[in-house]
């Protein structure tokens, strides 16, 4: 190792911070360096005059200053601290507590009117289809006999959700009458739906 | 008077720690005599820590004051089965960092003004002046270490720390706080040196 090397160690051997391996090594190294050993005087010189600064210490005043200010900023606090505790403490509480009133309040109304707005009596509009049975081919007109009614199958074309309206009743089913008129264009058949009263 | 830095330590150890539980106790619960009991306790090892650390009697006094607010707020958080001493030495160090680095560039102004405060014409003027050079001297080659550097130096030379305690108080690995010494006494020989050297009129 190098003087440079040692100095760190010396720095340290000189207030009996190394183990005894190492403070072996630097008592060896100065035992034949002097440079090492003028540096080593250095430091103790101004390690000397480092620990004379133990001899700083406050003075009386300065300790019962110290003191004075402590207690009454403690006092401030205190003192702060019953204030909020009595008037801003309960005002955060009492606001926090407005508050979720509010919002429960808020909410209750809200879901009240959605719940107005979903009807109750779920009806559908009837949409009723009444299947006519396809007549005859026929070449003249005539009139057909009433197919037997078939019975009415209403069928629900959607079941969206929507605004209640009146039930309607199914219509009672009629005897239809179809009539099958035949024109010169064979190309244009015209079929006439009706029933028994014309309609 | 001198403070011996080992015992100071060392009286934490033997601090009465039953009987500073229950001034904690009787504190926490709103009693001010009992902080002020523990104020006065420590109060002067807290200011002679910030003192050294810090370097004038203002700032030492704003920092002791700002530890012990410190800890009459967080009095509840304390493990009542430790000695109350190493926790306001710790706070004390983090305290003096923190304001050491907001005034860290009025340091030359402070030095000067510090230094005719030690001064007593009642003694021999001579010695008196020496003393006080010689302490300029130091505080100029104190202030120009790191802060790092600064407070390792402190706890172990001047308020007699082993060197695991100061790794504990400053949060660092004891082969950091080693070299911290070692380099922070290096410095400081070299400061004084070239300090007295060029300006030290009574040499």
């Amino acid at each position: 190792m190098s003087c440079h090397e040692f100095e760190g160690l010396i720095a340290l051997y000189v207030e009996g911070d190394l183990d005894g391996t190492e403070q072996r090594r630097v008592e060896s190294h100065l035992h034949g360096c002097l440079d090492c050993q003028s540096l080593a005087d250095e430091l103790r010189e101004s390690q000397a005059a480092f620990k004379s600064m133990r001899q700083d210490v406050p003075d009386q005043s300065a300790l019962s200053s110290v003191r004075a200010r402590v207690l009454a900023d403690v006092a401030d606090m205190e003192c702060g601290s019953l204030f909020e505790r009595l008037f801003w403490g309960g005002f955060r509480q009492r606001a926090t507590l407005a508050g979720i009133a509010v919002l429960l309040v808020g909410g209750a109304v809200l879901w009240l009117s959605y719940r107005q707005d979903v009807p109750t009596d779920f009806v559908v509009d009837p949409v009723v289809v009444f299947r006519v049975p396809a007549p005859e081919p026929e070449s003249v007109v005539a009139p057909t006999p009433p197919p037997p009614a078939p019975p009415a199958k209403p069928e629900v074309r959607s079941a969206r959700r929507q605004r209640p309206r009146q039930v309607v009743s199914a219509p009672e089913p009629q005897p239809q009458v179809t009539i099958k008129l035949l024109t010169d264009d064979p190309n244009v058949i015209i079929y006439w739906l009706g029933d028994e009263k014309g309609d | 008077m001198e403070l011996s830095a080992s015992q100071l330590w060392m009286s934490s150890a033997s601090e009465d720690v039953e009987a500073t539980s229950k001034l904690i106790a009787r504190a926490i619960t709103g009693d001010r005599p009992a902080f002020e009991e523990i104020v006065l306790l420590h109060e002067r090892r807290v200011l002679t820590l910030a003192l050294r650390l810090l370097g004038t009697s203002e700032d030492a006094q704003d920092a002791a004051q700002e530890v012990f607010l410190r800890a009459f707020k967080y009095l509840r958080r304390f493990d009542t089965s430790k000695p109350l001493e190493p926790w306001l030495v710790r706070m004390t160090v983090n305290v003096c960092r923190g304001s050491g680095r907001k005034r860290t560039r009025n340091r030359l102004m402070f030095v000067q003004r510090e230094g005719a405060q030690y001064v007593d014409p009642g003694n021999n003027p001579y010695v008196q002046l020496r003393a006080e050079e010689q302490k300029r001297v130091v505080h100029e080659a104190l202030v120009c270490l790191a802060e790092k550097e600064r407070t390792a130096l402190v706890l172990r030379d001047l308020e007699g720390l082993s060197t695991a305690e100061v790794a504990e108080i400053l949060g660092s690995a004891e082969a950091t706080v080693r070299s911290q010494i070692s380099v922070a006494r290096l410095k400081m020989r070299k400061a004084i040196a070239r300090t007295k050297g060029g300006r030290d009129v009574l040499s």
